[in-house]
């Protein structure tokens, strides 16, 4: 008994000594994240990507978001705002547009990170994206994004139709037959191999050897980017074993999408143009053609600023202003 | 046993209770994330209060061709926002770019310019530098590390993922208005300029003689140590907005002679040691020891009377010339034209020390080489050669016009003992004294305005006015 009211007594002098409190005054700092004054752009991010899809855009350099051993160049922000632009046409508004609005709020990516060079691994290969999970989706090479060249932005936005065919299958699985459509060629070591050997084998690249879930992926973005045509010309160029492996997996795409996402891949009949390709396909042009025009409207702008004496780039610091016209800055802003 | 269990316990509880007790009051007003927080508004009121911006320098660890010190005006604005040029190239140092800046507390207070700017170049593993190599650019870093005392006109920072040095020096207007006319590359070829003639800018002290190659990014100091072995350091370096001041990134330090600028006075580069003002002069021969000879930095020596003897200055020293025009003109009557020879200090294949004497010449306007091969010996700092053989030219059949056009003065004057008969070389019949000749390699002086490459010289060690000049070069 005595024994037992020491041990309380012990426990009780050590408890009382727990100084456990928390004091609700105290600020807990740097909770939010990483803070800066707010510019149009994060403004157009928060009304075009968080508000309607929850999907945050990383777009400012961190280190941490990245592999802390390689090199990267942060993103040039007028790159970075051409490039979400193309997303939100090229990816987003098709797949509302043949998937219904909510497809992208029901399974889509949640966090993009933006990086202005690519990701060199130690062998020198270059890497354009890579997604962990389906969660983040990290873009590299965006420093030389270029929307007035449709191979600009068929390069980079087929990383991001890639990424989003991963997305898909991780929603509602592809079927099983996808993985048995020539399993004899899905190799590890698919670097040291050729996008013809791939094409010979029914593959629409190298990387599509790595395993059926990048195959899938492979396969979804570059129809959609490339276009039914590229593709026909692909079956055409593999041969006959080739061929009918890729026709077998676009039929099973086909199905996937129709069945799971009711979506047609191509067009419901001939000249309707109303697949999902299809709106991709002119989504792409028509990111060329407005692009192109911006360019011809700036040098136009430009070429008046030159004419009328104020020279080709705007004269937006004040001390820079001064200094054109002579003067000696007594004080700088 | 039970009332020693009983003492325990009394024990251990009051050692609890003691242990408790919090005496000690803390050591800060404020939190660790507080005081964090409190440190980078501090830097950020710093950089954004100097109203002309600053300058900004960065070393890249690379130190080839585009290697070295990379400069950029800074402009720091409240919103996050930053103005810079860079001396990346004539756009660059006069287009103002706008990008972003953040401060982040990581392992240190770190100034992230968070989006791509000039800044990044030299960093860009993309090769926004032509010359940097793909994947690593030139390794340099563009996420500083703030650390110290950062309040005064000028401070050092540390890159964040490699530790390249940075120098931060607060703008002035002038240094302002100076930037936006293009001078972060106008003033790179005045200080440039400036060193034009001057073939081996030297500073001598009781010390050591430092001999200095200054470039417009990266410069190198060469000197010989304590054990006479030659040591080159390379710095990053730039010339200051005014251009009367090149900086050294990184102070040069060797024993008690230290710097970091390299100064203009008007008509001469200075270097301050220990307040007093050294010239740079030009030594016209390096200033430490030649190391000349097989697998050493120069193994070659060139010999061709057009480029060492024009009008515009001679290495050639008279009893040189003797022999030389002596060689020639035998040559010539068999109707060799002799424009140089190259002398190539090597190991054959059985490890042994040769001298390879390779003749440039033009037989009936045809040109044409030819070889000889010495022995080459040594002894302390002094080398002779005995005996030499003919292996090849590619004349093929007349392999005796080489040998005569060498085998008179020439061969007298390089061997050392031994004759081509005494090595059976058919064919050859000019008889060679011994002589006895032993030779030591030293740098020449470089007298010829035009001529910027290396010069050297086999000196006779027993008649040291009568060397053989060359240009130095350097053959795996």
């Amino acid at each position: 008994m005595k024994r037992i009211a020491l041990l309380m007594i012990l426990f009780a002098a050590l408890a009382a000594c727990d100084k456990d409190e928390l004091n609700p005054d105290n600020v807990l700092l740097g909770m939010g994240g990483d803070t800066w004054e707010r510019t149009e752009f994060d403004d157009w991010l928060y009304e075009e990507f968080v508000l309607p899809y929850n999907i945050d855009v990383k777009y400012k350099w961190d280190p941490f978001e990245v592999n802390l051993k390689n090199n990267y160049a942060p993103v040039d922000e007028a790159r970075a705002r051409a490039l979400m632009y193309a997303i939100k046409k090229v990816w987003i508004e098709p797949y509302e547009k043949k998937g219904g609005p909510d497809i992208i709020k029901r399974a889509s990516p949640k966090r993009y990170v933006l990086v202005g060079s690519y990701e060199y691994s130690s062998t020198g290969q270059r890497t354009l994206g890579t997604a962990e999970g389906t969660n983040k989706i990290t873009l590299f090479h965006v420093n030389t994004f270029d929307p007035s060249d449709a191979g600009s932005t068929k390069d980079r936005l087929k990383t991001v139709h890639h990424e989003y065919g991963h997305t898909l299958a991780a929603t509602i699985l592809f079927p099983e037959e996808w993985k048995s459509v020539g399993k004899e060629f899905y190799t590890g070591s698919w670097q040291s191999l050729s996008d013809a050997a791939a094409l010979q084998a029914g593959f629409v690249s190298a990387y599509a050897r790595a395993n059926p879930d990048e195959d899938w992926a492979e396969t979804i973005s570059t129809i959609l980017v490339e276009g039914r045509e590229w593709f026909n010309k692909r079956v055409a160029d593999a041969g006959e074993e080739g061929g009918a492996r890729l026709r077998a997996k676009e039929s099973i795409l086909v199905g996937y999408l129709k069945s799971n996402w009711k979506i047609d891949l191509y067009e419901t009949s001939p000249g309707a143009q109303d697949g999902l390709m299809d709106a991709v396909q002119e989504a792409i042009k028509k990111l060329e053609e407005e692009s192109l025009k911006e360019q011809e409207a700036a040098a136009a702008a430009a070429a008046n600023r030159e004419l009328s004496g104020a020279g080709a780039q705007p004269l937006f610091y004040k001390s820079q202003l001064r200094a054109t016209h002579g003067f000696l800055p007594i004080a700088c802003y | 046993m039970k009332r020693k269990t009983f003492l325990h316990l009394i024990f251990t509880a009051a050692a609890a209770m003691v242990a408790c007790t919090e005496t000690e009051p803390p050591v800060f007003d404020l939190s660790p994330d507080e005081r964090a927080q409190a440190q980078l508004e501090q830097y950020r009121q710093i950089l954004c209060g100097a109203p002309c911006g600053w300058l900004v320098a960065v070393g890249s660890q690379d130190l080839g061709v585009a290697g070295g010190a990379y400069r950029f005006w800074i402009k720091f604005r409240p919103d996050n926002k930053v103005t810079m040029c860079g001396d990346i190239d004539a756009t660059t140092a006069a287009t103002p770019k706008e990008s972003t800046y953040r401060l982040k507390q990581m392992q240190y207070p770190t100034l992230l310019f968070d989006t791509y700017s000039y800044i990044h170049m030299p960093d860009d593993p993309d090769k926004a530098i032509p010359d940097a190599t793909s994947g690593v650019g030139l390794l340099s870093d563009s996420d500083v590390n703030l650390m110290g005392d950062v309040s005064g006109n000028e401070f050092r920072a540390v890159g964040r993922k490699r530790r390249c040095p940075f120098i931060f020096t607060r703008a002035t207007p002038e240094d302002t208005l100076a930037v936006l006319k293009g001078d972060l590359i106008a003033v790179k070829e005045t200080a440039a300029a400036r060193w034009m003639g001057c073939k081996y800018p030297t500073v001598a002290t009781t010390q050591t003689h430092l001999q200095m190659t200054v470039g417009k990014r990266l410069s190198s100091f060469t000197y010989a140590d304590e054990n006479n072995e030659v040591q080159t350091v390379f710095i990053p370096t730039y010339a200051e907005l005014d251009a009367n001041n090149i900086r050294l990134i990184t102070p040069f330090k060797y024993k008690n002679i230290e710097f970091e600028r390299i100064t203009w006075n008007g008509t001469d580069y200075t270097v301050s040691i220990n307040g007093e003002p050294h010239l740079v002069y030009d030594n016209r021969q390096p200033s430490y020891p030649l190391s000349f000879g097989p697998g050493k930095p120069y193994n070659t020596l060139t010999v061709d009377k057009s480029v060492l003897n024009s009008s515009a200055g001679s290495i050639m020293v008279a009893p040189f010339l003797t022999i030389y025009d002596k060689m020639y003109s035998d040559a010539f009557v068999s109707g060799i034209d002799i424009r140089s020879f190259t002398l190539t200090f090597e190991m054959n294949e059985l490890y042994e020390e040769q001298m390879r004497l390779s003749v440039a010449y033009s037989k009936a306007s045809v040109s044409k080489t030819g070889e000889a091969i010495f022995k080459v010996n040594r002894e302390a700092d002094a080398l002779y050669l005995t005996g030499f053989r003919l292996p090849q030219t590619d004349e093929g059949v007349n392999m005796d016009s080489i040998g005569r056009a060498i085998s008179g003065s020439l061969l007298t004057y390089l061997l050392h003992s031994g004759s081509a008969d005494s090595l059976g070389m058919a064919g050859h019949r000019t008889a060679v004294a011994p002589s006895g000749n032993k030779f030591r390699a030293d740098w020449a002086v470089n007298s010829i305005p035009e001529l910027t490459q290396a010069v050297g010289r086999l000196v006779k060690i027993d008649e040291p006015g009568n060397y053989m000049p060359g240009i130095l070069g350097k053959q795996e």
